[in-house]
């Protein structure tokens, strides 16, 4: 196994990897099962990849080490919100059931539901689908994290509990300073080939983010829903 | 009666470097605990597929009363296994340490020890900390969130 991480290119990985198509490594599962360790990427990185050109790969490796750091230091909080939502709303606005057409991937959004597709067949979403799909169901659909995070854990084949949880709730915004969105042109930007983003049935991320936030999160400038 | 049993779980599909002829790589396959977890057959199918490339005993059985009954073989001196985060399986885990206290878990070491107590900052607090020790240089370029 460790023979694969010969194959990392980490040039290509640090210019490419925010699109769907990146150069990413998809060695995620590998180290969710214990089967390559964080230390064994860490020491091929050092030994055989300019310092610079890994800088990226190591933060996203030291994303996962954070997580699982901080489960560690609060364990019983795996399931909680670790802070109030900063979208306006209150935690009980948000369905703690994830909606069936969600969950077959049957949205009639043509880009989410391409997206889950991946998920439910592949087990593999890149890392910027899941934070698509994440944002999607908890700010689009007002679906509580948690019932994300059970379901991308049931799914994919990388899912290990800190890391799914916790950028769970940094998109949710009960983790981070503000709620995580994208629009159309961001999905253009960095989806390629990988999905359909010209499909009429995508018209609800077609606006700016300004738009998108006055839509999504009425009440977020006085706090929250009165 | 030196023989080390090597208890493997879901987060640790891996011998260890340690290991020797005559050791036994054991993994349980407890229904009980995959029906809590709810995964995918595509999941339970990965978990699989590695389980079989290191050729490692499978035994399907509830977990406690498999390392009950592997306990009691006289060639195993030593049942060692490894800490896990998610918390059904560390439950697991420390259920079957109470009936056996002779079970090793062993810690899993971090990436570097960021030394995190609650209340927990945000991640490129601790990124700037640690970035130079694990990159030998700091840069800026990485401080921003993703768009």
């Amino acid at each position: 196994m460790r023979s694969r991480l010969a194959e990392i290119d980490a040039t290509r990985y640090a210019k490419t990897r925010n699109a769907l198509t990146g150069a990413v490594t998809q060695l995620s599962p590998y180290f969710r099962h214990g089967i390559l360790t964080e230390q064994d990427l860490l020491a091929y990185l050092n030994q055989a990849t300019d310092a610079d050109q890994a800088t990226r790969l190591i933060q996203q490796l030291t994303w996962r080490s954070y997580f699982h750091q901080v489960h560690a230091a609060q364990p019983e909080h795996i399931w909680q919100d670790a802070e109030p939502y900063k979208t306006g709303w209150q935690a009980h606005d948000y369905d703690p059931t994830l909606p069936d057409d969600i969950a077959q991937g049957q949205t009639g959004i043509r880009l989410i539901d391409q997206l889950i597709r991946s998920l439910l067949k592949q087990g593999y979403l890149h890392n910027r689908g899941r934070l698509y799909l994440a944002a999607y169901v908890v700010h689009w659909r007002r679906v509580a994290w948690q019932a994300g995070a059970r379901w991308f854990l049931q799914h994919l084949l990388d899912g290990d509990i800190a890391s799914n949880n916790y950028s769970w709730q940094w998109v949710a915004s009960t983790f981070s300073n503000k709620p995580y969105i994208f629009n159309l042109e961001n999905a253009r930007t960095f989806a390629g080939d990988a999905l359909d983003c010209e499909h009429a049935s995508n018209a609800c991320f077609e606006a700016t983010y300004d738009q998108l936030q006055a839509k999504l999160f009425p009440y977020q400038a006085r706090g929250t829903k009165p | 009666m030196n023989q080390t049993l090597y208890w493997l779980h879901d987060e640790h599909l891996a011998p260890p470097d340690e290991i020797e002829e005559g050791d036994r790589l054991v993994y349980i396959w407890d229904d009980t605990y995959f029906d809590t977890q709810a995964w995918s057959f595509k999941r339970l199918a990965f978990v699989y597929e590695t389980l079989c490339s290191l050729e490692c005993e499978i035994f399907q059985a509830s977990t406690v009363q498999a390392i009950d009954e592997l306990s009691t073989q006289s060639d195993i001196s030593t049942i060692v296994t490894w800490q896990a985060q998610d918390p059904t399986l560390s439950h697991l885990i420390q259920a079957t340490q109470r009936r056996h206290p002779k079970l090793q878990v062993r810690p899993n070491a971090p990436l570097v020890d960021l030394q995190i107590k609650p209340p927990v900052k945000r991640f490129f607090y601790y990124w700037k900390r640690v970035e130079k020790m694990l990159t030998g240089r700091q840069n800026p370029r990485t401080y921003r969130r993703v768009k």
